[in-house]
């Protein structure tokens, strides 16, 4: 079908539209619906993963803040037992009596629980460990500097007490402790804003991913989706499209075979019932030659045989006709097929049958070619039976079977000496019933070369020819030059 | 050269004419019958229809079948002859205007003896004819009548 050196054969518009359709297998449209769905894919998964992620250091964030707010409240109890301690040391001391001594205990006990707490939440962070180590060491010294009081108070009584108390190093101690709680809360609390600060940011951003990958991929989806519904369009409007085309092709294909079978039966009765009419004509003008010879005299016979020469004739254009459609129906059958063996025994025939000619025949040995036995021997049979005929009056006949050479490589010849043509009319070599001779010169039907080249056309070869008035021809044919009709 | 009947299928009258002329000419003198259709041969050969009761041991010694005939065609003729055992071993020559490969195929495929394609020459025509005779009457050693009966 893709022969586009087949000039003979016009490419029909329903074939050609049907092949413009054919272009919906363009690969290139298939990559870019793969493209389109695999783009999409992939930013669906990184929206997944950029979700995922979020979602995961918010969780961790989360887990943080509570920590946060954990040493917090740590600190803030550290301080609050700092004050509780203070607070009962000052009672005992004010009014010397061992239960305002109670809320110092607790606060002792409470200090070393927080601090224990404190040290475990802020490991890891040096800079909130090296602070804490200071007010634990800050917060040893006050509490031996209380317990000093204390003792002073209940060994001395009030006025040595009162003496170290005023003497301003336990509130010197508590302004360093009250200090470095205070940076250890800011400290922590500034983590903590600077975590929600990042948080807000990565919520955005990642808000933004998700909203911009969507619509990508949405995007995406739908340009993939639109191509992928015109190219069902184009396949259904190419499958309908075929499906017209094949009913169209399997009425033509019904219609020829009832033209084939209606040639048949026409050839079929051509070459019966034509023939018969033609078997009187001559038959009855024998019989009367013969009965009334003496009656209608030296010109009558010439009549008569003027008569059977035209039947005679008549009856070989239908034996020629025949042949000519028969090898358009015939099947073409192709097996390799010596051309030299075939054309020396068409010309033992030909010597046979006109014994007194002298022709010299030069073939070239052992030319084989793919073809129709039966209907290449049909060429052979008519082109050396015509250069037999043109070469009858020439002194020293010659015919030669041979390979063309250079550009003419693939085709074979066969070339005479004898009365040639006139190239301009060459174009009426080929055609049925014409003929460049007289029929009293050479005889012949016109059909022979005709049927020549639709052989040569059946089995995808050309044939043509060169000549020379009275200088002889030459015949050229290729087989399989394109693909065969 | 036996003076048996010839049996002649033609149903073109001008053909009738030159065969005989053409026997005549080459002295070929046995009987001539001459049937105009498929079914007419058919009836004559069998002692049926309008032959009903004709001896239909006179066998001809030789049946030249034109194929294209009104009625029954020449081929079927042919298969009919095949099929009887009284007839099966009949020379039949088929005797025709037409040389298309499917009537050589199937004539030769129901067991013709001979397929002879009419030259619209006379004097050819008359050649056919003389050799024709030449061989089936003369040259041609036919099958004995018991074998054709008895099989």
């Amino acid at each position: 079908m893709s022969n586009s050196t087949n000039d003979q054969t016009p490419v029909q518009p329903g074939i050609a539209a049907a092949r413009r359709v054919q272009g919906w297998r363009n690969p290139s449209l298939t990559v870019k619906i793969v493209l389109g769905f695999s783009v999409s894919l992939v930013l669906v998964v990184i929206i997944g993963i950029t979700s995922y992620r979020s979602i995961q250091r918010l969780i961790n964030d989360t887990a943080l803040d509570v920590h946060s707010r954990q040493t917090l409240r740590a600190t803030d109890n550290l301080l609050g037992a700092f004050k509780d301690a203070e607070t009962g040391q000052r009672g005992y001391i004010i009014t010397g009596k061992e239960a305002y001594l109670q809320p110092y205990t607790d606060a002792v006990g409470q200090i070393s629980e927080q601090e224990t707490a404190l040290r475990d939440l802020v490991a890891g962070d040096s800079d909130q460990e090296q602070r804490l180590a200071t007010v634990t060491a800050e917060g040893k010294a006050k509490l031996t500097e209380l317990q000093r009081v204390i003792d002073a108070r209940r060994n001395d009584g009030f006025a040595a007490a009162q003496a170290i108390v005023t003497a301003g190093v336990g509130k010197q101690l508590m302004d360093q402790i009250r200090t470095n709680i205070a940076e250890l809360v800011r400290r922590e609390e500034s983590l903590l804003e600077l975590r929600v600060a990042a948080r807000r940011e990565s919520a955005q951003s990642s808000l933004r991913s998700v909203v911009a990958g969507s619509g990508i991929a949405f995007v995406l989806v739908a340009i993939s989706s639109l191509l992928i519904r015109h190219d069902i369009k184009v396949r259904v409007r190419a499958e309908s499209l075929a499906a017209d085309l094949n009913r169209q092709l399997d009425a033509h294909a019904l219609e020829l075979e009832a033209t084939n079978k209606e040639l048949e039966a026409f050839c079929y009765s051509v070459s019966h019932d034509l023939r018969a009419p033609l078997r009187s004509i001559s038959g009855f003008s024998d019989a009367l030659r013969e009965d009334c010879g003496g009656t209608i005299g030296q010109e009558g016979t010439e009549h008569l045989s003027r008569i059977c020469a035209a039947a005679d004739r008549m009856g070989r254009l239908i034996d020629d006709l025949l042949n000519l459609s028969r090898v358009t129906r015939a099947d073409l059958r192709k097996t390799p097929v010596n051309l030299s063996s075939i054309a020396e025994e068409l010309m033992a025939d030909l010597r046979e049958a006109d014994p007194q000619r002298q022709v010299e025949f030069v073939p070239s040995p052992d030319l084989v070619a793919d073809a129709d036995v039966r209907l290449i021997r049909i060429v052979m049979d008519n082109l050396l039976r015509n250069a037999w005929k043109f070469t009858a009056k020439k002194p020293s006949a010659r015919i030669e079977f041979g390979r063309g050479a250079g550009p003419d490589a693939k085709a074979f010849f066969i070339r005479d000496n004898g009365a040639g043509f006139d190239m301009k009319f060459s174009d009426k070599l080929f055609g049925a019933f014409q003929r460049l001779h007289g029929n009293a010169e050479f005889p012949g039907t016109g059909v022979g070369l005709a049927t020549v080249q639709r052989i040569i056309h059946r089995h995808g070869g050309r044939v043509w020819a060169t000549a020379q008035p009275d200088d002889g021809a030459t015949f050229f044919f290729t087989l399989q030059e394109r693909k065969a009709a | 050269m036996n003076n048996k009947v010839i049996l002649l299928v033609e149903d073109n009258p001008d053909d009738e004419a030159l065969t005989r002329r053409a026997l005549v000419k080459n002295q070929i003198r046995n009987e001539l019958m001459v049937a105009h259709d498929g079914d007419e041969a058919i009836c004559w050969i069998f002692g049926t229809g309008q032959y009903e009761g004709r001896d239909v041991n006179q066998t001809p010694t030789l049946i030249l079948l034109d194929l294209k005939l009104p009625k029954v065609e020449g081929l079927e003729v042919l298969r009919r002859i095949r099929a009887d055992a009284r007839t099966r071993l009949l020379p039949v020559v088929i005797l025709t205007s037409s040389k298309e490969e499917q009537d050589l195929v199937r004539g030769y495929g129901l067991g013709a003896n001979s397929y002879i394609r009419k030259p619209v020459d006379f004097s050819q025509f008359s050649e056919a004819i003389r050799q024709l005779g030449l061989y089936w009457l003369v040259l041609n050693e036919a099958p004995p009548e018991a074998v054709g009966l008895a099989a």
